[in-house]
């Protein structure tokens, strides 16, 4: 369960203006499938960021499960390095996240971070290519997939890392409808087969198909909230609040 | 002149020279150059030149991709040459040396990161250098710099070339004019391919630290580094080759 209490976050070189997230209580329960949408500058990529423990929130807490990440102290080495490995992260640009100079070398990239013996390493990497359907491409160089296959491929690098969540932030907004089509269809898998929790960040409700849940951010703050049956209804409330919904 | 750079490029093969571990080529490079400026006869030359030719040909790698990189030292070269042929008393022959020098160093360069995949290189870099840890020399951190880096000269390559289209669209000239005309054109282009280098290091310094990067004392590998058979070989032909070399330029052939 990852839980968010009173979390605001102000960017240290914007000490002045609004902040980015302002109060957000959020629960994550395991295995869900949450979406967060909202417009530019709403917040959304702050959040995700929080969620990774790449910030730290100035105010409030966040606890991933059980593990309290504090504004207060600054986390330790084990601290980051377990909420990381429990919380993986999938950017917006796929080429920009690629490591390894082949498939099997990025998806190795965060194993080898953890610091496991040789073994675990490659049973890690086998596995997670196994489950993300990409071990023919495995000697391939990633900057020659799709970006469909590159979004999988850092899915996998993150599962790699024997992750329990995965959050996307705006990961499918660079792709082509196949592309989409073919990561919303390991998505859908990876959640409702292996029990992986998503929080699938966008500004387009057609990146939610298969959330459970939902929030909409708006200037920081939660500004909607409800079941993903209730989308098609609110069509008109989620335009006003920045949200592409066709 | 952008599709001339062959830095980072890897050329997929299974020949001898894809199969030895990246510290043999590491080795290798070093010692040929040495051997190229050793040097001074046209027997020596020939010697040098042909180990180079027959290394060409183990490598597999078509002769297009080999050849890729060497238009613009050429160019280089050229205006070399005329200023040592114009200034110097012996600048033809001086002229004829320097120009073989630098094309056996390109090609013997092509070699080396057309057959050995950028990250095998960084990993060769590192096992190589390790011995520099016990200075609190950074070896891990510069090996993956230099893969990062050999990874990103191909994206912004290509960003670069399809900014020149999308410019060259618009009424701007790269081909022709002076040198300074087309100095100036280039201008602008290189701010928004430096810009987009700082944004997409940023973006990836955030998919490594969520990866851990830097985390572990001891990160592991997928593929250590283990010498074979071949390695040996290897081995031993550089060190005769060296031999030879430097016997012949000491014995004056």
């Amino acid at each position: 369960m990852i839980s968010l209490r009173g979390v605001r976050f102000r960017y240290p070189d914007n000490p002045e203006g609004n902040a980015a997230l302002s109060g957000i209580d959020l629960d994550i329960a395991d295995g869900a499938f949450l979406a967060v949408l909202g417009a530019s500058g709403s917040g959304k990529s702050t959040l995700a960021g929080i969620l990774d423990a790449l910030l730290i929130p100035t105010d409030g807490t966040v606890s991933v499960d059980g593990l309290v990440i504090d504004s207060a102290a600054r986390p330790s080495r084990e601290q980051l390095m377990r909420v990381r490995s429990t919380v993986g992260m999938v950017f917006q640009n796929p080429v920009n996240q690629i490591i390894g100079d082949t498939v099997e070398q990025d998806v190795a990239f965060g194993p080898a971070n953890l610091g496991l013996d040789h073994a675990e390493i490659v049973r890690r990497t086998d596995a997670a290519l196994h489950t993300m359907g990409l071990e023919e491409l495995r000697l391939r160089n990633p900057v020659h997939l799709s970006g469909g296959q590159m979004q999988r491929l850092a899915i996998a690098g993150a599962l790699a890392m024997g992750t329990r969540y995965v959050v996307l932030d705006e990961s499918l907004s660079m792709l082509d409808p196949q592309g989409r089509d073919e990561v919303l269809a390991n998505l859908g898998r990876l959640n409702s087969e292996e029990g992986l929790g998503i929080v699938m960040i966008s500004h387009d409700v057609r990146d939610c198909a298969g959330c459970g849940r939902f929030i909409v951010l708006d200037k920081g703050r939660i500004a909607m909230e409800g079941c993903a049956d209730d989308l098609s209804a609110m069509k008109d409330e989620l335009r006003a609040l920045g949200v592409r919904t066709c | 002149m952008l599709k001339d750079i062959n830095l980072g490029r890897y050329h997929p093969g299974t020949s001898f020279l894809h199969r030895l571990d990246p510290r043999t080529k590491l080795v290798f490079l070093p010692v040929y150059i040495i051997c190229a400026f050793l040097a001074r006869t046209a027997l020596t030359g020939i010697v040098a030149l042909l180990a180079l030719v027959a290394l060409i040909a183990l490598s597999a790698v078509p002769l297009r991709f080999m050849f890729r990189g060497l238009r613009t030292p050429l160019i280089v070269l050229l205006i070399a040459d005329i200023l040592n042929i114009l200034l110097l008393d012996d600048g033809l022959r001086i002229s004829i040396w320097l120009t073989l020098r630098i094309i056996e160093v390109v090609l013997a360069s092509n070699l080396l990161t057309l057959t050995t995949r950028p990250g095998e290189i960084a990993a060769g870099l590192e096992k190589g250098l390790s011995f520099l840890k016990v200075f609190r020399v950074p070896v891990h951190d510069i090996a993956t710099m230099v893969a990062v880096a050999f990874r990103f000269i191909p994206i912004l390559t290509q960003e670069a070339r399809d900014l020149m289209d999308a410019q060259t669209m618009r009424g701007a000239d790269f081909r022709h004019g002076s040198l300074v005309r087309r100095a100036k054109a280039l201008g602008p282009l290189s701010v928004t391919v430096f810009a987009s280098a700082f944004r997409r290091a940023d973006e990836m310094a955030l998919a490594m630290d969520s990866r851990l990067y830097g985390f572990s004392d001891a990160p592991g590998n997928l593929h250590p580094l283990r010498y074979g058979r071949e390695d040996a070989a290897a081995y031993i032909c550089i060190l005769c080759f060296l031999a030879v070399m430097v016997l012949m330029r000491t014995g004056g052939l």
